[in-house]
């Protein structure tokens, strides 16, 4: 402006005592902004989860370490190459890539062969997240993504009935195994075993098939008798000694004595994690405390099918909720996974309807699924009902009339 | 205790100017008076180039061939001297607008029939409108819409409530604190002034409760008055029009609507004072109280200041620091960032924040984490009008309500992808309203 300009050059007797207070910004407001910014958020959450990594590491041994640095080294470099390629700017140190790689690991399994956690986390940092354009604006989770797409190429790695690495399997270890290293099978063997909800769910098959089997041998006339629950008092009972012979003590399932993936065998820690982010305001305490009540109701109240002499016996509240609760992937899903702000909806009650959906399909796949644990897939279902969810649940206008 | 849903928690940086006592300055030795300081229909000169002219005489008036004249305030000559321009000058609310530059002969002289004082009691509810309107006097708190315009509804609606406005929720300002603390008997009677001319029997004040100190002197002057004194919970905006009356009355102002609407008017601490004034002594509005504040000066200080004093001379009462980056007219979250010092006091400036940090500019995509939605006051969803306004999608933008927003900034000061929303807010407004500017044309032609 030259009227600017010829006022600069003119001496002012105020101007000499004050230096020009150049260059001076001039912005939209507010002019004040909270401290709270997408990187203090990604490793402030990071950060909650070092005590569940140290368990991990304590219980798997130091393979657990190995998996999650593999898998965020993938993570962060395969986000860090896709932006170079895409001439964007690099945002690798906002630590979302980073933390995605850390929840890859945490769902899977500490044994699983190092093309595994990388397979997993290219995929969901190429595929999933950037392929959609990047963060924020994914559609699923990512990291839940990389274990389902690992689950469906090496089904016996990852899946169900592998072999699942008990904790302090390698403190089990016997030391003769060193001379004898070509027996690798054995050595898998040793340190492995099936996850809590795994060996309910296989011993109940298990318990149904030997019961049909019977029943059809006895009708072909090639046996005597059959060894079955001739009315729900009995079916209830095998149902126990069942749980007797294959369950896991709920203390162990609170603390993590257990087997199962990387991050999700210690509740009580993950619960420790959670408890901070609710206190930082990151995560609403609705959608775990949902998630979590809706899926040990449905557990506890779904009927559970025994195979009895005459008939099958449905027995309705028979769950144990306070294993289904513990067990399995359902508090690092419950506060890590359900709530991840990019792919759960915007509003408080998007948020609920989203847990409480997370909960119900959780307990449906538990129950009736042909996979032992639900979590993962219940979360990814309900992410693709994200955008859904948030049409039907916008916030209310203030004093906004609805017109008739 | 009295809120509304929404809102944000920022600390209140009070502390900086709430212990400076109203500190007279001097007036100064050029007055710029920019001839648009309201909402409404800009004045038009009275004086032009050489003209003498002496404190409190009629330089601008409501250009009198604009039929919606009723809708704009008068400006008055805030210093005695010689007018020595009438031309465009930066203001704190335009890069360029008409002034009248009057510079000062140092005897400060009242034009003739001011000051006279009458007994506020012989004037009845039209004559006060009349002083108000004859005063020049807008809403002090910014927004600066002609009071004798807010006090003159539509005969269909009916007003029972009167509602003076002491939350002062902008952090950092202290100007209203310091006039509830020092002249809280002049304020009531300011207010009841209002009343009377409203017709409302009882009024309000609505103070936040970082106040309870200023809440405790007005009720002490309300004493025997039909005033209720009432105490809000702190939190930002809890001063905006409609926030307030939801906290005190419950009652919710229709979206696109005015107070009016639910038989409520609001009236800003500087507002009702200067109504006492200009019905006691026909004192025409050309002083205020400013708070100079923030980190960049040295002596943060509430000042009483003439209208028309550029901002630098306030900045040199209170010394400025080095490195300043922004110089803010009003308050840090609906306060504009002025490129210059060398801008006047205007009838809306309740301050001058001077920040030595500038807020981070980098942004992100949206991370749908619902913060934003959780802040508006207005029940918005901020991440949907800032995605729209990003894609330049202009019917997106309105399906998802931009034009219930008063950017209050909520969303933006809580977002953690620093997303520019209240930016984005202000070019979809004025995208909207060029358009249908242009579709109206096309309609007419």
């Amino acid at each position: 402006m030259p009227d600017e300009d010829a006022k600069a050059a003119a001496p002012e007797p105020a101007m000499e005592a004050v230096p020009e207070p150049r260059p001076l910004l001039v912005t939209t407001s507010p002019h004040l902004r909270s401290p709270e910014n997408i990187p203090r958020i990604m490793w402030t959450v990071t950060a909650t989860l070092v005590p569940v990594m140290a368990w991990a590491v304590y219980a798997f041994g130091p393979r657990a370490l190995i998996v999650t640095a593999i898998a965020v080294a993938s993570a962060v470099a395969t986000e860090a190459l896709i932006q170079k390629l895409r001439g964007k700017p690099i945002t690798v140190s906002d630590g979302s890539a980073f933390l995605s790689g850390v929840l890859v690991a945490f769902v899977l399994p500490a044994h699983a062969p190092w093309y595994v956690p990388m397979t997993a986390s290219i995929f969901a940092m190429a595929i999933v997240k950037q392929l959609f354009g990047g963060l924020g604006c994914n559609i699923w989770n990512p990291a839940l993504m990389g274990r389902a797409f690992v689950m469906a190429s090496w089904a016996v790695l990852v899946a169900a009935n592998a072999k699942w690495p008990t904790a302090f399997g390698h403190l089990k270890k016997p030391k003769a195994e060193a001379v004898a290293p070509s027996d690798k099978a054995e050595e898998v063997d040793a340190t492995t075993g099936a996850t809590p909800l795994s060996k309910l769910k296989d011993g109940l098959r298990e318990f149904n098939r030997k019961v049909a089997k019977q029943i059809k041998e006895f009708k072909a006339g090639r046996r005597a008798s059959v060894v079955a629950p001739r009315d729900a008092r009995e079916a209830w009972d095998a149902l126990c000694q069942l749980r007797e012979e294959q369950g896991t003590p709920i203390d162990d399932l609170y603390f993590g004595r257990t087997g199962g993936c990387i991050g999700e065998v210690s509740a009580c820690l993950l619960f420790l994690g959670g408890i901070v982010l609710v206190a930082l305001n990151y995560i609403k305490w609705q959608v775990p405390v949902l998630f979590i009540a809706t899926a040990a109701l449905l557990g506890w109240a779904l009927p559970i099918r025994i195979q009895g002499e005459s008939q099958v016996f449905s027995l309705w509240f028979a769950g144990q909720p306070l294993v289904e609760i513990f067990s399995g992937g359902l508090f690092l899903g419950a506060f890590y996974m359900a709530t991840d702000m990019v792919t759960s909806p915007v509003t408080t009650k998007g948020q609920v309807i989203f847990a409480v959906g997370c909960g119900i399909l959780t307990a449906l796949i538990r129950r009736y699924g042909g996979y032992p644990e639900g979590v993962c897939y219940a979360i990814l279902l309900m992410n693709t009902a994200t955008p859904m969810i948030n049409r039907y649940t916008r916030a209310k206008v203030f004093g906004k009339v609805v017109k008739k | 205790m009295n809120t509304f849903r929404g809102g944000i928690h920022p600390h209140d940086f009070k502390e900086f100017a709430k212990g400076s006592p109203i500190q007279p300055l001097p007036p100064p030795a050029e007055a710029t008076l920019p001839m648009s300081q309201h909402l409404g229909v800009p004045c038009v000169p009275t004086v032009k180039k050489g003209d003498a002219v002496r404190k409190g005489q009629l330089v601008g008036e409501p250009d009198p061939s604009n039929p919606r004249r009723f809708v704009s305030a008068p400006v008055h000559a805030s210093v005695s001297g010689k007018v020595t321009a009438v031309e465009p000058r930066p203001t704190p609310l335009a890069p360029s607008a008409p002034c009248v530059v009057i510079e000062s002969d140092g005897e400060d002289a009242w034009a003739d029939g001011l000051l006279a004082e009458t007994d506020p009691a012989t004037l009845d509810g039209n004559a006060i409108k009349a002083r108000i309107q004859s005063a020049g006097i807008v809403g002090m708190g910014g927004a600066g819409f002609p009071t004798h315009v807010k006090i003159s509804p539509p005969p269909e609606k009916k007003i029972d409530t009167l509602i003076l406005n002491a939350a002062e929720c902008e952090p950092y300002l202290t100007c209203d604190y310091r006039l509830m603390i020092e002249r809280p008997a002049e304020l009531v009677e300011g207010l009841l002034l209002l009343a009377k001319a409203l017709g409302v029997k009882d009024a309000w004040i609505g103070v936040e409760a970082n106040k309870l100190d200023a809440a405790e002197a007005l009720r002490k002057a309300a004493e025997g008055k039909p005033v209720r004194v009432e105490v809000c919970k702190v939190k930002y905006p809890q001063g905006a029009e409609k926030q307030l009356i939801y906290a005190l009355t419950r009652r919710r102002v229709p979206a696109g609507g005015l107070p009016l609407d639910v038989g409520v008017v609001v009236q800003n601490v500087a507002t009702a004072l200067a109504v006492r004034e200009a019905c006691r002594f026909q004192k025409p509005l050309i002083e205020r109280v400013v708070t100079v504040t923030g980190e960049g000066v040295e002596r943060p200080a509430n000042y009483l200041v003439r209208l028309g004093t550029p901002f630098r001379t306030l900045l040199d009462a209170s010394g400025l620091r080095d490195g300043v980056r922004k110089i803010i007219a009003g308050g840090p979250m609906m306060g504009i960032a002025q490129g210059t010092p060398d801008v006047p006091v205007v009838k809306g400036t309740s301050g001058i924040l001077v920040l030595r940090e500038a807020e981070p500019a980098d942004w992100r995509a949206c991370i749908s984490c619902g913060r934003c939605v959780e802040a508006c006051p207005m029940g918005l969803m901020p991440n949907e009008i800032s995605i729209a306004c990003e894609a330049r999608d202009l019917d997106m933008a309105a399906a998802v309500n931009i034009l219930d927003c008063f950017e209050c900034g909520c969303c933006t000061y809580v977002c953690p992808a620093r997303r520019p929303i209240v930016h984005w807010v202000k070019w979809g407004k004025a995208e909207l309203a060029k358009r249908k500017a242009q579709q109206q044309k096309q309609k007419a032609s």
